[in-house]
């Protein structure tokens, strides 16, 4: 359920764990990412691979709802949505039929620091899908009958995480953890933003972000790095660059915690309680040992959390929670680190979260064993190779890369970095980072149960 | 055991299929293969749920188990340099798991916890109340678990299912990636040797109950703002000949992403939803046909009347050829996008091996999908999709909902979101209310004075029906002329012309007289003309055939004797209509009979046998002789359409003997 939980609390938005790791030649053989950048600022990542005749092409726009003005939170959501409606020389949703009918797979997701559009096909098909991606970074039409279709069509996405609790909760979380950054919300939008949101408004918001100097494509599969030169020159090619992109999160920096939060939520069927902390931006080379600290606390069935939670207690003989574990979301600006619990008993929560600071001490005050130490880094080996297995997940990691660090190819240092890690690093930066005054707590109450 | 070589990864997966899942479960203990397939990775005689967790995660592999509704399936993958692991691990788990009872206590509170979180979630209340709807609840499909059945599981339930299922002749094993097969065999065999051998037991069976017309259920959950609508009718088993026409019609409606018409309709032209999709089953037994969405509630009910539109417009006219390509094109071609890995597809592999296709059938998979065309899709979603039959869940607020339905004249049932969605098993069916019964033998009484009396149709001798119409064969319809003689009462005779496309004329004649008969058809083999008699097996069929005997099914149910049940009623085209239960003599098969409120005139007559469900519609009542007879007649037989006008009635017609009699040649 611990899975089950968090992707309702991530409904319609992307939950991104930084992308993990790389391996020397001894785990496996990886080719290297060929990278370029056109006269009119369009980045360019090729991954030449061979396991089946499929090329993901995607391309990758640095813009998210951190982008977004603060009275119009959903807007790069709803842009996602417009990007299929239509454009100078292409109809309505062919985009997405004409690559289904090559037999291929489209998709596009919003999150908070990017949207990104997705397509993978048969890898002869290559010209053909940076050819319409080409077409609607630029030529997009904004027709209001449309517009309205659409918006309702956004606002039925919301309307589903609004009647989950748990993902209300989990909104509500991010609005204590975060005074001041725009990742207070999340792509999801919200019904009222969207409902004064104009076609002028969309069209600024086009014209600001979907610009090829604020874009990569990114292409994975049977193709050599030469056809993809020449696709995007001749596609991509001719759009002329755009004016500076305008970061709105640069003047909005979360002030340091001071001091513990503590909210309740509205109670859904199961009681959650989250314990967050702010972690340093995904460039933090600090971000390596936390990740590691996360994996010892809450990754796996012999995590300390889970042990310490999902089992009975030898001396108490009592199970405080349902299902326990801790995430991080890294992301291109500070984010967030979460340890969760769920349970029964209301009584339970407080125990739950007293708990959980309990094993964060415990882990700043004597580190990860050599033992913990060696099983994390070897999850995030295995992890990463298991990664590789997949073209559509490869262009994904080189996407997210890119927007995370500004280097397509960075996550591919990640497994080294990990590698270096040690004990007192660890117990470093949780000392650092984890520390009782940073604590971000909400508690979703269990509803109370009728006989 | 199947391996599967790759050295592009050094990666290593095992999955293991074991045939019982939940449709193997004793009803009285259901939810024991999902407590089975969780605690396998929590102990076995050797080591205990954190020695094997900390294997796992030591070398940050993956080791999982879970049941499905036909088969649990345990998996391992890890790097290559560890694959002693899952080669040792996977076999100990399956083979000699300990089922600790601390454990069991820690799943089940999962499983409760999970049972109460999907009371959040409409989506997922509405997907299981549909199967309960249309499956009923005498019928594996129709269970669904709740927090007493969850409680109800015991260890000694869980150790049973084991020692029961997970024999090695009941199993199946794949081995994908960076393995010698040679060596491989030798671990193997040291490593399940010791699986002791044992017999598969057969597996329950259970038997549809057939649906006739539609049935509505409103799940009520107060201050939900968005409604979740399914919309369902029983679909067809992976081995039907007409699979693969239907993963073509299914994916033109809703199965095809927004190159759907679903999605068109609903999602891009509407703007009432965010998804609406259409799916069947792939499973060796008869599934179930699903539609989904979810609106927001103002749009509830225009919502479920677009996407039942298009259901029956693809049951009426099938694909376009452009569907049809694009959508060959997309299934076929997209096939190998599936298998990016080699578990990819040694998962693919192990499910056409439970399914008995054997390994050819991946290979073939985008030919089979390439020989559809436009008039076997056509035929199959006219065959399958009824139009006239199937269930509907919408999850929301009823006080936003109830309006539109009741606007809409649409019947439905209301339940509370937080009920058990099937009740439970050791209850005891509650005999019909007394009040109910007497209610319903009044209108029945009332009814047969309509019909024209009691003397009226005791006095009865015959009757002799001409009628035409059209008629399903092999997805086509043709017309049809009809002539019917009934004598009561035991002889009837009915004369058939088919016009076939192509303008021929093929006579079918069906005749009985007492316990003999015969009938003249074509040949399914030659086309030729035959006469064939009518096997003694059959002739009970057509007993029943003149027990239910329309003009006189009011007699039967206003006899003393006759065992009446009281049903809810039910709406046929925007008319209320009584629904009684009328047993039959037969095994198995007795009768609803649907009476018009207002009119108290017969509108439908349907049984249901084993999996397929026979309605009669009667319409347009004229006075012939003192008794009302129906001049409209549709017929639908296991979705098998035909459509009558009758021209002429004759009552007490004079026939002789001879008439029934066997011809020499046809």
């Amino acid at each position: 359920m611990h899975v089950r939980l968090l992707a309702l609390a991530f409904a319609g938005t992307t939950l991104v764990v930084a992308p993990i790791a790389h391996a020397k030649g001894t785990i496996a053989n990886l080719p290297t990412i060929e990278t370029f950048t056109l006269a009119n600022g369009l980045s360019v990542a090729v991954l030449h691979t061979d396991a089946a005749p499929v090329v993901a092409v995607q391309v990758w726009y640095h813009a998210g709802s951190k982008d977004e003005p603060r009275d119009r939170r959903g807007s790069a959501h709803m842009f996602e949505h417009m990007m299929f409606k239509g454009t100078a020389h292409v109809r309505a949703e062919f985009h997405a039929q004409s690559i289904n009918g090559l037999g291929g797979y489209v998709n596009a997701a919003t999150d908070e620091d990017a949207t990104h559009y997705i397509n993978t096909l048969p890898a002869e098909h290559l010209d053909y899908a940076i050819e319409l991606e080409a077409e609607r970074m630029r030529n997009l039409l904004f027709r209001k009958p449309m517009i309205d279709v659409e918006r309702e069509v956004v606002k039925e996405e919301i309307r589903r995480q609004e009647n989950s609790p748990i993902t209300k909760g989990f909104l509500r979380f991010l609005g204590v953890a975060f005074t001041k950054h725009p990742y207070a919300w999340t792509a999801g939008g919200t019904i009222s933003d969207l409902d004064a949101t104009t076609p002028d408004d969309l069209k600024k918001f086009y014209d600001a972000y979907y610009q090829p100097n604020n874009a990569m494509l990114v292409v994975v599969g049977k193709v050599t790095a030469a056809q993809v030169k020449a696709a995007a020159e001749k596609w991509f090619g001719p759009i002329p660059k755009g004016a500076d992109v305008p970061r709105p999160s640069k003047d909005a920096q979360e002030p340091a915690q001071t001091q513990k939060r503590k909210e309740l939520a509205q109670p859904n069927q199961i009681g959650l309680v989250l314990v967050g902390f702010h972690l340093p931006a995904a460039r933090d080379p600090e971000i390596y040992a936390l990740q590691v600290a996360s994996i010892v606390l809450g990754t796996g069935d012999s995590s300390r959390l889970k042990q310490r939670l999902e089992r009975e207690d030898p001396k108490t003989k009592v199970r405080l929670a349902v299902q326990a574990g801790m995430e991080s979301v890294v992301r291109e600006e500070p984010g967030l680190t979460v340890a969760l619990g769920a349970f029964f008993d209301p009584a339970a929560g407080d125990k739950i979260e007293a708990a959980i600071q309990d094993e964060i001490e415990k882990l700043a005050k004597t580190g990860p064993s050599a033992d913990e130490l060696r099983k994390a880094k070897n999850q995030v080996q295995s992890g990463f190779v298991f990664s590789l297995e997949n073209a559509q997940g490869l262009a994904e990691a080189i996407g997210r890369s890119w927007i995370l660090t500004g280097n397509p190819s960075a996550f591919l240092g990640d497994v080294d970095q990990i590698e270096k890690v040690t004990s007192a690093d660890v117990q470093r930066v949780v000392k650092a980072y984890l520390a009782p005054d940073k604590a971000t707590v909400v508690v979703i109450p269990p509803k109370p149960r009728t006989p | 055991m199947f391996v599967i070589t790759s050295d592009k990864l050094p990666v290593v997966s095992m999955q293991l299929a074991i045939k019982a899942g939940r449709i193997q479960e004793p009803h009285a203990r259901l939810g024991v293969s999902e407590f089975a397939a969780d605690l396998l990775v929590k102990g076995t005689t050797r080591h205990d749920a954190l020695a094997i967790a900390k294997q796992v995660d030591f070398v940050g592999g993956t080791l999982a188990s879970e049941s499905t509704f036909e088969a649990t399936l345990v998996s391992c993958s890890v790097l290559a340099r560890d694959r002693r692991m899952c080669l040792d691990l996977l076999p100990e788990i399956v083979t000699q798991p300990s089922f600790p009872q601390k454990e069991l206590d820690a799943v089940r509170d999962k499983l409760i916890a999970n049972a109460r979180q999907r009371l959040e979630d409409a989506g997922v209340l509405a997907s299981l109340h549909v199967q309960n709807l249309l499956w009923g609840n005498e019928h594996v499909r129709g269970w669904i678990n709740s927090e007493r059945t969850i409680g109800a599981v015991t260890r000694d339930d869980v150790v049973a299912w084991h020692k029961t299922w997970f024999v090695p002749a009941n199993a199946m094993l794949v081995v994908t990636g960076d393995v010698d097969a040679r060596k491989l065999k030798g671990d193997l065999e040291r490593t399940f040797g010791a699986w002791k051998k044992g017999p598969v037991p057969p597996s329950p069976t259970f038997q549809a109950q057939g649906l006739s017309g539609s049935r509505i259920r409103l799940v009520d959950k107060p201050g939900q703002t968005q409604t979740h609508i399914r919309i369902a009718q029983f679909g067809i088993a992976h081995d039907d000949p007409r699979f693969f026409d239907t993963l073509v019609w299914n994916y033109v409606l809703g199965g095809g992403g927004f190159s759907s018409r679903l999605m068109r309709v609903v999602r891009v032209e509407g703007g009432k939803t965010y998804g609406a999709t259409s799916s069947f089953d792939r499973n060796l037994d008869q599934g179930s046909f699903v539609a989904s969405t979810f609106t927001r509630n103002s749009e509830a009910v225009s919502t479920t009347k677009l996407v039942l539109a298009e259901i029956a417009r693809m049951a009426k006219a099938g694909p376009t050829q452009d569907e049809v390509d694009a959508a060959i094109a997309n299934i076929a071609g997209g096939y190998g996008l599936r298998f990016q890995s080699a578990a990819d597809l040694g998962g693919a592999l192990i499910g056409a091996e439970l399914h008995g296709f054997g390994r050819e059938y991946l290979a073939n998979f985008p030919l089979a999908v390439g020989k559809v065309d436009v008039t076997s899709a056509a035929q199959a979603a006219a065959a399958i999709l009824d139009p006239r039959a199937y269930v509907i869940v919408m999850v929301g607020d009823a006080k936003d909902l109830e309006p539109q339905l009741k606007a809409e004249g649409w019947r439905y049932e209301k339940v509370a979101y937080t009920e058990p969605i099937s009740p439970e098993v050791k209850e005891v069916a509650k005999p019909a209310d007394p009040k109910a019964i007497a209610a319903m033998q009044q209108l029945v009484a009332e009814a047969l004075v309509v019909k024209g009396g009691r003397a009226k149709l005791e006095a009865l001798k015959g009757l002799k029906m001409s009628a035409s119409g059209s008629t399903a064969v092999q997805g086509q319809n043709v017309p049809v002329e009809i002539e019917r003689i009934f004598l009561i009462p035991d002889k009837i005779r009915i004369d058939a012309t088919l016009t076939v496309p192509g303008g021929q004329k093929v006579p079918v004649i069906v005749s009985v007289l007492g316990q003999t008969g015969w009938q003249l058809g074509p040949n399914p083999k030659t086309g030729a003309s035959q006469i064939v008699d009518i096997q003694k097996q059959d002739l009970g069929a057509i007993d029943f055939e003149r027990w239910r005997e329309p003009e006189l099914i009011l007699l039967k149910a206003s006899a003393k004797d006759a065992k009446v049940t009281p049903l809810a009623d039910e709406m046929i085209d925007g008319k209320a209509n009584a629904v009684l239960l009328l047993a039959s003599p037969y095994t198995g098969l007795d009768v609803k009979v649907y009476l018009d409120r207002k009119t108290k005139l017969v509108t439908r007559i349907g049984y249901t046998d084993g999996p397929v469900t026979n309605t009669d519609d009667f319409a347009d009542y004229k006075t012939v002789g003192d008794l009302q007879i129906a001049h409209k007649r549709t017929q639908s037989a296991g979705g098998r359409i035909t459509t009558l006008t009758v021209a002429k009635v004759e009552l007490d017609p004079t026939v002789p003997d001879s008439a029934f009699a066997k011809p020499a040649t046809p």
